[in-house]
């Protein structure tokens, strides 16, 4: 018992100490609790009645005032900087401070909003809460350190608002559920696999060594995200692989819509500027092929995906998407 | 090889001294004369074993991303690490393990953390933090109990040229049989076989002393017992191996709580013969190859899923006396180690149904079997042992039936033991177990 104890004492006087500070001189009172835990009264729960149903939707996560969010339809990168620079490095960490915040939050949500889910799964989650929650705080630190402290420039927040609801799914359902574990946790965390290795080798040929640890340790870490979400996909989908496959095929076509559903509204409202980003991106490729001395390519890490838990016609049906080479 | 792998390799050298550091330790525990330190070592395996096995998952998770880790190690490591195994004596094997290789382990751990972001590799930092502090700790304990001064750690770990062993290689056969654990050699041991062996006390505040005293030698008996269970068979799963070290652990606390509590009721361990008929008798049976599966098979059914069982059944009726005795802290220590029993006893399960390849019907045959087996050896003992010495056998006998009678009158409450059917089929009994219980005649259903 006590080496169960000891560590929450622990761990829990830490985080009061966290309360106390952030709240700003506020006292402790816990006689109201200790009295309400101290109540036996006759109605007891069991303990798959312990949580309760969510109390509200959350389709929009709250930022502070300051910090603008992308508009829909906008290519979200700046690309001030050439690249293989320090500032190109900057602007990477402040659009991953974004993504790993939206994430963090998104992941949350699918505990909260599903105590019916089995522990196991809960567990899973708050460890990627956490992780999340750690890769954000590296991204802020980076992209600070880069000259682009977090709001410099525009944030996304897609990973959440694009991933929390889907028109096709009923909300709440255990569905919309798979849906989010199946775009955000097997198929967009699963392109860091293949990505950041290769920005971490862009980072270290700009001399940045501190700043491509981080995309290294990410991509190590999302490996096992990514296995938990495809675990908790199958779960879903009570164990059936090729069913796991169709609904990914479904949701990825509908998302793929989506962005250009979006993308078609902001051409339209604005061409000009939508022509301009699309110049300056194809410059900027062009401006990488010539600046880094190896391939940007890139290709399928099919060890990592099968260390994942992937199959082999799911590693086809990602590469076939053309998102990397096979 | 770039800088992640280069910490992972790190982090296998240290798991693997963890592991193998584990796997002495518990080959070592029924050797170890002394008590305080034997306890203490039974505590260590469990600590090693499982900081081996998050290191080993750590290795993996960040290899994950390279497609895994092939988790061989230079075989140099393993011949360094059986090398003291093969110690001559205790405090050989102890200078060897804890002021060389656990000093140096620790060494590692320390440069490791200075080398570490703590945010950037707060996995890490979780692992390794808590790991330094515990291998710190292990090696002043050793320096104290060795009376050894400081040393600078070696560097055996630095051998990449070796050749290399996988992962079911780590580990070694076991380097001898051990069918007789070593005790303090002041400690007055029972000898003759068949003698009755439980310290007849009057019923009262002085039996829940005897109790405790009694104890003290089953827990100590038991965890060697199961520490070489794990030793005797490395090539289990590791998860076998884990079971076995934290029940070790389990029972040298339970051995500790006991020595306190019976010291401290005026009855130290000592003051009645001890015993080692526990481990004596399971380390070994006729039917059984020594060293075979079916032999550990026979260990686990015995003495987990029988005896550790009764216990379950005779909790009630023995906590009720022990309060009713005004023994409050030695029911306190009871319940405390009912709480782990039925963890232990789950273990013996799994574990034996694992060995009869998930054939009930074999682990139920071989039970019976093993249980033939056991009360034929304790009757044929018995006779002998009546034979040999039929006066006192007939007192023995006499006094047994008086203490019956004494503790009829004195506690107003059903002495009877009971089935502790939730319990038991909480655990995983089937149906049919629990009457194989009951038709033995053990506890009423």
């Amino acid at each position: 018992v006590i080496e169960v104890l000891e560590p929450a004492l622990a761990e829990t006087r830490r985080q009061i100490a966290w309360a106390k500070k952030t709240l700003e001189r506020a006292k402790l009172d816990t006689r109201r609790v200790l009295a309400a835990l101290a109540k036996t009264g006759r109605t007891r729960l069991r303990r798959d009645q312990w949580l309760w149903e969510p109390l509200d939707r959350v389709p929009r996560c709250v930022r502070a005032t300051p910090l603008v969010r992308v508009r829909p339809g906008k290519l979200a990168h700046r690309l001030a900087d050439g690249p293989g620079t320090p500032g190109a490095v900057g602007e990477f960490f402040h659009h991953l401070t974004g993504s790993e915040l939206a994430t963090m939050e998104l992941y949350a949500r699918c505990s909260y909003e599903h105590p019916s889910m089995p522990e196991e799964f809960h567990q899973d989650y708050s460890r990627v809460t956490w992780d999340e929650a750690r890769h954000a705080d590296l991204a802020l630190r980076m992209a600070k350190k880069y000259g682009l402290p977090f709001g410099s420039m525009t944030i996304d927040v897609s990973a959440y608002e694009t991933n929390y609801q889907y028109l096709t799914c009923k909300p709440g359902t255990r569905q919309e559920l798979l849906w989010r574990l199946l775009i955000q946790g097997t198929f967009q965390e699963s392109l860091i696999i293949e990505g950041f290795p290769l920005q971490a080798k862009k980072m270290r040929f700009a001399k940045c060594e501190d700043a491509a640890r981080v995309p290294d340790v990410l991509a190590e870490e999302e490996v096992a995200h990514v296995a938990i979400a495809l675990k908790w996909a199958r779960y879903l989908c009570d164990g059936d692989k090729e069913r796991v496959m169709e609904v990914r095929e479904r949701a990825h076509l509908y998302q793929h819509q989506q962005v250009m559903e979006f993308r078609r509204r902001y051409v339209a409202e604005d061409p000009d500027r939508a022509i301009a980003e699309t110049e300056k991106l194809q410059a900027y490729g062009k401006a990488a092929r010539k600046r880094f001395p190896f391939s940007i390519k890139v290709y399928v890490n099919r060890e990592a995906r099968r260390s994942a838990g992937f199959t082999e016609p799911e590693i086809t049906q990602i590469v076939n998407w053309g998102y990397f080479f096979p | 090889m770039n800088r992640r792998e280069q910490i992972a390799n790190q982090l296998l050298a240290c798991a693997y001294v963890e592991r193998a550091s584990a796997h002495v330790l518990l080959g070592w525990l029924p050797l170890v004369p002394n008590t305080d330190q034997k306890l203490t070592l039974g505590d260590h395996a469990w600590v090693t074993i499982f900081r081996a096995s998050r290191l080993e998952r750590q290795v993996q998770s960040i290899n994950r991303i390279r497609g895994g880790h092939r988790l061989a190690v230079p075989k140099a490591w393993r011949t360094h690490m059986k090398s003291i195994d093969a110690s001559t004596d205790a405090r050989h094997m102890l200078r060897k393990l804890y002021l060389e290789v656990r000093a140096g382990l620790a060494k590692l751990y320390r440069d490791l953390l200075r080398a570490l972001d703590p945010l950037l590799d707060a996995a890490l930092v979780e692992i390794l933090g808590p790991a330094l502090r515990d291998t710190d700790e292990q090696v002043r304990w050793a320096r104290r109990v060795l009376r050894a001064p400081v040393r600078p750690a070696v560097k055996w770990l630095a051998n990449p040229r070796s050749p290399y062993v996988q992962r079911t290689e780590w580990l070694w056969p076991p380097r001898s049989r051990v069918p007789h654990p070593l005790r303090p050699p002041e400690l007055a041991t029972h000898e003759e076989e068949g003698a009755l062996v439980i310290p007849i006390v009057k019923p009262g505040l002085r039996t829940a002393a005897a109790m405790l005293h009694e104890n003290i030698d089953a827990e100590i008996t038991t965890m060697e017992l199961f520490a070489r269970c794990s030793y005797e068979h490395p090539d289990m799963p590791e998860a076998f191996h884990q079971n076995m070290a934290r029940q070790a652990s389990d029972e040298s606390r339970h051995a500790r709580a006991c020595l306190d509590l019976a010291a401290a009721y005026g009855m130290p361990h000592g003051t009645f013969p001890t015993s080692t008929d526990v481990y004596d008798f399971h380390y070994q049976f006729k039917p059984c190859k020594p060293g075979s599966k079916r032999e550990l098979l026979w260990r686990l059914l015995l003495r987990s899923t029988f005896q550790e069982a009764l216990s379950l059944d005779g909790f009630l009726p023995l906590s009720a006396r022990l309060v009713h005795d005004k023994a409050h802290d030695a029911a306190r220590v009871l319940e405390s180690l009912m709480a782990d029993e039925v963890f232990h006893v789950e273990s013996g399960l799994r574990w034996s149904r694992f060995l009869c390849d998930g054939d009930d019907d074999r682990v139920f045959r071989e039970r019976d079997a093993a249980h033939r087996y056991y009360v034929q050896a304790a009757q044929r003992a018995r006779k002998q042992y009546v034979k040999a010495n039929p006066d006192r056998a007939i007192r023995e006998t006499e006094e047994l039936w008086k203490l019956h009678q004494q503790a009829h009158a004195r506690y107003p409450f059903d002495l009877r033991v009971y089935l502790a059917r939730t319990a038991r089929t909480a655990i995983g009994f089937t149906e049919r177990d629990l009457e194989q219980i009951v038709n033995w005649g053990y506890a009423n259903d």
